[in-house]
């Protein structure tokens, strides 16, 4: 992981929060995104980096994602976790948000699933075949008329 | 200060204050729009960016409590079974918004005389319909006619966007099940290139968002719009401060104009001959229950103690679709591709009145589809993965809004201690789900998961309910021609200070299934109409 630059308060805090801890870090997105399914897991896309730049981008996550660092048991860091989950699931999910948005938001991931991201269509390419209506429209109105209302 | 007072004062810069805003300006009248926040900025209108979905987790998230910027209040909502969503600034929640611009059906303004249930409203379909018509067109909107649960009519400005092949499928499926399906008619331009990030703000500028769509045409018309302005109280004026006006109840009173604080926190009053407040059903209701005083001591306009009462916030849930096969299906127009309303009707067989819409939307993109929660299964180790995979391009989501009745019992106070840093006390919401809402969201839930599996779906996921979907505040200042039983009257003035109009969605009367910015919106322009018949001349 980079060294980061105390530029700012934020800036500061956050080195507070992930330097040193890389490999802390590392251990724990491995666990939360294994491998599957023909994706990567976290551990084999440099997450580490990435999770930096989602911090640094949204310092919101800051303080709870130091904080559940923290909270966790290196030795044993599955069932730490889950402990975690099951006791502060308000530092449990930013700590899941910042790693998996971190690692869905890979190149790798995205060369896997063969995303993207969202482009640009043209809606001509995409017409409403005009026969697939009739079905529908046999079948008439359809709307309630309520009474005339004396006013 | 020299040019904050107006003929009229407009409170709340969102789509319905700026159709008032617009159509008074047209017609000559000096107005004033307060608005608490400012622009959205680039942390907010975050569609063209690659990690678009975790800033709507914070800095662009529509829950006030979450996204906590400067122009937010807290919303305290410990006793509300559902959160409340919305974007404080210009453009209000038009920022935000999927953009599913729906009448609501002729049904909905007379549910006590066909389904014997709450009131009817004091304004039918057929009223409202001339109303929707020009919005139709000066909103964008794009909309394929005929639909057979609407009566004949409409004006849109853009055919209907595709439904794209993920919509098909399922439009297919509901051909089969004799069910109803329609393009979702939606105020987004023709130009959309089905990006399917509306929500997030188009790079393109196709979806309607008022502060880029409609407030620069409304200031070119005259209207005055003042940002970082949070109105603080509705002040009377000085003929009906010495009456000690409203202390009976029948006996009308006059706003003289508002009361304000800017960004620095400097109090500014601004004289008017009108007010209009469209700062959604929380904020309004909130404003006047604060603008009480001598001979109002229950809030303004609040005679009938209805005031915050009767809220509704449209119950909501999703039922999603897998498919196996890649339909591309993370694109496309975000809010509706197609909508539902089979269900949307009273059928007394069911056990319960009203029903739900249906919204069918594509999925999004690999941040949602890694992270969304799958009931009571695992969120980490393999899931993220898996759920990436299995939900991206392959998943269609229909959302199921259910309509709400009104329950004097749901509410918004303000808190008697906190306030925010304008001083204004905070709301406090106290909703429980009706127990027919939470019916019709039961039967329509196990009517989605027919829907999608008959299209293909290899797996179904249900939710019992999104309990932090509250995107529609509705009812709190609700409409009616009794004083006694109704805030606002058939043209949305307060019977108590008639010079007072409400243009949001808290004069509704009953909820609808519908989303209501349509509805909204064609109330306040019709009222806007009466404030200018009002007009001395």
């Amino acid at each position: 992981m980079q060294t980061v630059a105390p530029t700012s308060g934020a800036r500061s805090h956050l080195s507070t929060t992930v330097v040193g801890k890389c490999e802390l870090i590392e251990a724990v997105a491995a666990a939360l995104v294994e491998p599957a399914a023909g994706l990567p897991g976290a551990a084999a896309v440099g997450i580490a980096d990435r999770i930096e730049t989602v911090l640094t981008t949204y310092p919101r996550y800051v303080d709870p994602f130091g904080e559940a660092l923290a909270a966790l048991d290196p030795v044993s860091l599955t069932a730490s976790l889950a402990a975690l989950e099951r006791s502060r699931p308000d530092l449990f999910t930013p700590l899941l948000e910042v790693v998996v948005g971190a690692w869905a938001l890979s190149e790798p991931v995205w060369e896997a699933l063969g995303y993207e991201g969202q482009r640009d269509l043209e809606p001509a390419a995409y017409p409403i075949p005009e026969e697939i209506f009739e079905p529908l429209l046999a079948r008439g109105a359809r709307w309630r008329q309520p009474p005339e209302v004396d006013r | 200060m020299p040019g904050d007072d107006a003929e009229v004062i407009v409170v709340g810069a969102g789509p319905t204050g700026v159709v008032v805003s617009r159509r008074l300006a047209e017609a000559g009248v000096d107005v004033l729009c307060l608005e608490q926040g400012s622009y959205p900025g680039d942390d907010v209108v975050v569609g063209g960016r690659r990690d678009w979905e975790l800033a709507g987790r914070g800095p662009a998230n529509a829950s006030p409590n979450v996204r906590r910027a400067s122009a937010d209040y807290e919303v305290l909502e410990d006793d509300s079974e559902m959160k409340m969503l919305t974007w404080n600034g210009v453009g209000g929640g038009s920022v935000q918004w999927a953009a599913q611009w729906e009448r609501f059906l002729p049904s909905d303004f007379a549910v006590r005389s066909l389904d014997g249930v709450a009131d009817d409203w004091p304004v039918t379909y057929a009223e409202l319909a001339p109303f929707y018509d020009r919005l139709d067109r000066a909103f964008g909107v794009a909309a394929r006619r005929g639909d057979p649960m609407f009566p004949p009519g409409g004006d849109p400005a853009f055919p209907a966007l595709p439904i794209m092949p993920v919509g098909e499928r399922v439009a297919r499926a509901h051909n089969e099940l004799g069910w109803h399906w329609w393009p979702g008619p939606v105020a987004i331009g023709g130009r959309c290139k089905l990006l399917g990030v509306c929500a997030f703000g188009c790079p393109h500028g196709q979806k309607v968002s008022v502060d880029t769509t409609y407030w620069p045409g409304t200031l070119s018309a005259g209207a005055r719009l003042r940002t970082g302005a949070r109105a603080r109280r509705v002040l009377l004026d000085r003929t009906s401060r010495a009456r000690g006006d409203g202390s009976a109840r029948g006996r009308r009173s006059r706003a003289g104009g508002v009361e304000w604080v800017d960004a620095e926190g400097r109090e500014h009053v601004s004289r008017a001959a009108a007010v209009v407040l469209a700062a959604n059903a929380v904020g309004t209701s909130r404003l006047l229950l604060a603008s009480s005083g001598e001979g109002h001591p229950d809030g303004l306009g609040n005679g009938s103690g209805l005031v915050g009462r009767n809220l509704m916030l449209h119950p909501h849930t999703r039922v999603i679709g897998l498919f196996d096969e890649d339909l591309g299906a993370n694109q496309g127009h975000w809010g509706q591709l197609l909508h539902c309303l089979e269900f949307a009707e009273t059928d007394e067989s069911r056990g319960f009145p009203r029903g739900a819409k249906w919204n069918l939307g594509p999925g999004s993109g690999s941040v949602t589809a890694a992270l969304h929660p799958w009931p009571g299964e695992p969120r980490w180790g393999k899931a993220p993965a898996e759920h990436a995979k299995a939900w991206l391009g392959r998943s269609a989501v229909w959302g199921i809004t259910a309509d709400d009745l009104p329950s004097e019992a749901n509410r918004v106070e303000l808190d008697p201690t906190r306030t925010d840093a304008a001083g204004l006390p905070l709301p406090v919401l106290h909703y429980k789900i009706p127990a027919e809402a939470r019916a019709i969201l039961g039967f329509n839930r196990a009517r989605a998961s027919e829907s999608l599996e008959r299209a293909g779906a290899a797996r179904v996921l249900d939710f019992e309910l999104m309990p932090n979907f509250g995107w529609h505040q509705l009812g709190t200042t609700r409409m009616g021609t009794d004083p006694s039983t109704s805030v606002v009257d058939e043209w949305s003035r307060l019977h108590e200070v008639p010079n007072v109009m409400v243009a949001d969605a808290g004069v509704f009367v009953t909820g609808s299934s519908l989303n209501p910015t349509a509805t909204a919106c064609a109330l306040a322009l019709r009222g806007a109409e009466r404030l200018l018949e009002d007009r001395p001349r």
